[in-house]
């Protein structure tokens, strides 16, 4: 793809100059990766045949053995994110199983509800990140209040957004997902709420 | 606000859609009371039944606020209200 920004509403920010990140929040671009979801009656028990293991509950999410994520948003509404370091091909598996039951004339699976074009997706992770999302956000997100594996779906900095909790390396951490035209200004929120954490993009 | 899908939030998360009714059946009601629905509101002082939406999840459900004092006393999925619960003048 000749424009980045069309893969990443990052991309043309990480030209940026910024201070070095010394620890505390840092911030990582995963929108390059793929991301999709599921949505609509029949989802559940098609998603359960696809997968090792559904969510048990709304605004909760089943990690997968390879690190792959299926997050219960509510209703039959399903969101799904490959590992964070992009090996997996979860999410083109997923599409493509879909796409093959539903051209067997296979009824009552839901349809693809993909984010790409929709979310832009970061992975804020450090000892700090709870307390800089206090400053952006309303909801409790203390490590041992929003457990990992938590999804909460609420507003940060005006922005409707998915968190889900998913630690890196024992560090807290949290995917964000966004709405993907904001990314311009959502870099400059976060870069400012991140500053006083000797945080930012990394 | 107690979102039942989501739980506590700021109330700037929620909009809300106004009074709660019945849905009259459209082939058996009269014009005037199916204009009544559409159009009249009954803008009670006391507690009433609301629609409201969580908008990060477009999450519709019912409220009862007290319309006085503007006291949010209960919020539930829109599952839990019977029809015969409403109230209305």
């Amino acid at each position: 793809m000749d424009n980045p920004i069309a893969q990443s509403p990052f991309a043309h920010r990480l030209r940026d100059t910024r201070p070095t990140v010394s620890g505390g929040v840092k911030i990582t671009d995963l929108s390059a990766l793929p991301r999709t979801g599921f949505k609509g009656r029949g989802t559940r028990d098609w998603l359960a045949s696809q997968v090792d293991t559904v969510p048990d509950a709304p605004n909760q999410a089943a990690f997968q053995d390879d690190g792959t994520v299926i997050a219960w948003l509510g209703g039959q509404e399903y969101l799904a994110l490959p590992d964070p370091e992009g090996r997996s091909t979860f999410c083109a598996n997923l599409t493509k199983a879909w796409d093959t039951a539903r051209s067997t004339g296979t009824q009552g699976i839901g349809f693809p509800l993909p984010r790409e074009d929709s979310h832009s997706w970061l992975w804020i992770t450090g000892a700090d990140v709870p307390s800089m999302m206090a400053k952006i956000c309303g909801v409790d997100l203390r490590p041992d209040v929003f457990a990992e594996g938590d999804v909460a779906q609420t507003v940060v900095a005006r922005l409707g957004a998915i968190l889900l909790r998913q630690d890196r390396n024992g560090e807290f951490g949290l995917y964000m997902l966004s709405d993907f035209a904001s990314g311009h200004y959502l870099w400059d929120v976060l870069q400012d709420a991140a500053a006083e954490f000797g945080g930012g993009f990394v | 606000m107690h979102c039942p899908l989501n739980g506590p939030r700021n109330i700037s998360e929620f909009i809300c859609y106004g009074e709660f009714h019945n849905h009259p059946d459209p082939d058996k009601t009269s014009d005037k009371d199916w204009a009544e629905y559409v159009w009249l509101a009954n803008n009670a002082a006391g507690v009433v039944r609301e629609w409201w939406c969580h908008t990060p999840t477009n999450y519709w459900f019912i409220a009862e606020r007290n319309t006085v004092t503007d006291e949010i006393l209960r919020t539930y999925p829109s599952e839990d209200l019977r029809p015969s619960e409403e109230l209305r003048s």
